[in-house]
């Protein structure tokens, strides 16, 4: 009753098939409710079974016997920790590049009354149709830059999003200009006036920017495949891309003929299960904070959409 | 510029100064981009990297150079000549008042150079015969060589058609479920329950496209995905979903469909928030039951989203799925279904090299994808007086 709610004090009739809706609506939407988290469920499963019991049962939805040795073998080679260290801080540094370097434009361009505003607003728009195309871009980066296996490859590049400058010019433009006026009599220049007043006013949207940042830096593999040759420098996502997408195990996974249990007997690895338990160390962190920075997400799509 | 220094000064002077100082500036920024012009033009003539500079070179570089003298000797002048301080001190006076927000503005504005403004000297590369050693600067013209050699070859009408097929198909397969999901979520009377599913369906936008393909390899691998295992236990044959070709397009769309429906429903949900409760009572006592209040109301009150939402996805229906494809396609598919523009510059550019053949498809396109966009934009103009750029 809370969307088409009618007037209180009406009383609303019910029919056979409206409560036949309802209940046929409800059964759909936990449906795909299934159909979207069971996958999930499935990796998760997959990554705590052990390789006997993988090949001696024709079909597994939950193991017997869950165990935590893929887990245990992939933290145990230096790659994954060490790449989960690295893509943190490639996500971090550029969320915070991207926030600081695209909320200063936006506050930069926020009045239309600095000379040349419509040259810098032209500037940037181009770039949101326009730009050098896949050879070009590797090239200036490899060649002209030379940042061939540099972290700065993956960090600075992208870090200024036009949509992401609209979303914040937008909310800039709505804040009161007499906020400014003032600190600006108290004698306060931009540098403090942004960092002051406007910083601590717009957080839920600077938020919302910082996520789209950080979701898109987590999620991506495409740049570190173009620029790092070398394996330890391969965030998360590349890992898992050649882990499972390419079948190739990473050279830091190869020897496994080391591995012994208590009893001196060798271990045979679940393989489905290694590539399992990478893809899950990948998403984890993701499904985590998910559910905290949904809101913010909403809200930034929502802005986009109507101002973008 | 609207700001132009005319309107600060006083408009019974004579004008004439200003005109000068404009014509003087436009001519420096001709110079310099002609020597520039003419200094890449003629290296790609000669094509070989030791070269006469004195006898080729020289001339080009002295033009630029002149026109750089000029163009700063035109601003020193602009704010040093007493003659011209009438004009010049409003200018002058606002650059540094407004000194603090070009400091401010000027880290952004570097970064867009040099990531989206330097990688377009390489697009050249086009039009040439690109050698290693001889870089871009020095390697031969060929003009529209390098595009003949794409349209001629014979996966260019493939990969063409692959993807406006695919860009077109989804499209339409696609578009219209985020729609459906949101009427119907609407319909959910329990708001919590609502949230709840809100929450679920969001989810999986926020994973990769490399996990989606895990999460497809759990489940359909021909050896150990969990159906083909269920499917091999009871009997029945197994599918292949992830290297028939014949299942590829099936497969993108329903990826498609998990990954993004969800999501799109965001826009719906927001526009369908924003109708008037009232026109629901009102329809309710004219006795309209809730297909009808849906078909009657909700929809239209959401179809200006809808519209716009379907111009925008036309605008980038030629390279919305690199990302989809790169992870989905496999070594029976990436070379006949599954090969679009993207994915070919990739394998043809970073694969094998050929960088001046793939700048020029990746030009080809770009080119496209612009008048896709600024029709769009048109016709979104046109139909509510306000486009997105």
């Amino acid at each position: 009753m809370a969307k088409n709610a009618v007037h209180p004090g009406m009383k609303i009739r019910r029919s056979v098939g409206d409560h036949v809706f309802n209940i046929c609506n409800i059964l759909f939407f936990i449906l795909i409710s299934i159909i979207i988290l069971f996958p999930f469920f499935n990796i998760f499963a997959i990554s705590l079974t052990s390789n006997v019991e993988y090949m001696r049962e024709p079909f597994i939805i939950w193991p017997k016997e869950p165990t935590l040795e893929s887990y245990a073998y992939i933290f145990s080679t230096s790659l994954i920790p060490r790449s989960y260290v690295l893509t943190i801080l490639i996500t971090i540094s550029a969320t915070l590049l991207s926030t600081l370097v695209t909320s200063m434009l936006a506050y930069g361009l926020c009045r239309g009354d600095l000379r040349g505003q419509k040259f810098f607003m032209i500037y940037l728009l181009i770039t949101m149709f326009f730009s050098g195309g896949l050879i070009p871009n590797y090239m200036n980066i490899t060649k002209t830059l030379g940042w061939s296996n540099n972290l700065l490859a993956l960090i600075v590049p992208n870090s200024v999003s036009v949509f992401n400058f609209i979303i914040v010019r937008s909310f800039f433009r709505q804040l009161p200009a007499s906020l400014e006026e003032s600190a600006r009599i108290d004698g306060a220049n931009e540098w403090t006036i942004l960092f002051r007043i406007i910083y601590p006013l717009s957080i839920p949207t600077l938020a919302t920017i910082a996520m789209f940042v950080a979701v898109g830096t987590w999620n991506s593999w495409f740049a570190a495949m173009l620029y790092m040759r070398d394996e330890k420098l391969f965030p998360l996502q590349l890992i898992v891309r050649n882990f499972v997408v390419h079948e190739a195990r990473p050279a830091d996974m190869q020897n496994m003929e080391g591995l012994r249990d208590a009893a001196g007997n060798r271990i045979f690895l679940n393989e489905t299960g290694l590539k399992m338990a990478c893809a899950v160390a990948t998403v984890l962190p993701m499904v985590i904070i998910y559910p905290f920075i949904q809101k913010y997400f909403e809200k930034g799509m929502t802005i986009g959409a109507v101002k973008g | 510029m609207q700001a132009s220094p005319h309107r600060n000064a006083s408009t019974t002077e004579n004008r004439h100064p200003l005109h000068v100082i404009q014509a003087l500036l436009i001519a420096g920024v001709c110079m310099l981009a002609g020597g520039g012009i003419w200094y890449l033009a003629i290296t790609g003539i000669i094509g070989r990297k030791k070269w006469d500079f004195m006898l080729y070179g020289l001339k080009p570089a002295i033009l630029a150079g002149c026109g750089a003298l000029l163009i700063i000797g035109t601003v020193l002048a602009f704010f040093l000549l007493p003659g011209l301080k009438n004009w010049s001190r409003p200018v002058a006076r606002d650059l540094w008042k407004d000194r603090y927000r070009y400091s401010l503005i000027i880290p952004g504005l570097i970064i867009v150079f040099v990531f989206s403004y330097m990688p377009m000297y390489g697009i050249v590369l086009g039009f040439k015969d690109y050698k290693i050693k001889s870089g871009i600067i020095f390697s031969e013209w060929v003009g529209m060589y390098n595009f003949g050699r794409f349209f001629k070859s014979p996966v260019a009408g493939q990969v063409i058609w692959n993807t406006f097929f695919i860009g077109i198909t989804q499209l339409i397969i696609t578009f219209p479920v985020p729609i459906l999901l949101a009427l119907l979520m609407n319909e959910l009377r329990s708001t919590g329950y609502r949230r709840t599913i809100q929450t679920i369906i969001y989810l999986p936008h926020f994973i990769s496209w490399v996990i989606m393909y895990s999460l497809l390899f759990s489940l359909f691998s021909i050896t150990s995905g969990l159906v083909n295992k269920l499917l091999m236990s009871m009997g029945y044959q197994t599918i292949n979903l992830l290297s028939d070709p014949n299942k590829f397009y099936g497969m993108l769309y329903l990826t498609s469909i998990w990954k993004e429906a969800g999501w799109g429903t965001i826009i719906y949900m927001a526009a369908i928030a924003g109708v008037d409760q009232e026109m629901y009572e009102a329809a309710y006592l004219d006795g309209a039951n809730r297909f009808q209040q849906c078909l009657h109301i909700t929809l239209p009150s959401i179809a200006f989203s809808i519209t716009t939402m379907l111009i925008l996805n036309v605008g980038s229906i030629m390279g919305a799925n690199f990302d989809q494809i790169m992870n989905l396609r496999t070594a029976a598919t990436q070379t006949t279904v599954a090969q679009v523009i993207d994915t070919y510059v990739y394998d043809m550019g970073v694969g094998k090299g050929q960088y001046d053949l793939s700048t020029a498809i990746g030009l080809f396109q770009q080119i496209v994808n612009c008048i896709l966009l600024f029709v769009s934009n048109f016709v979104v103009k046109k139909m509510s007086g306000e486009g997105f750029f």
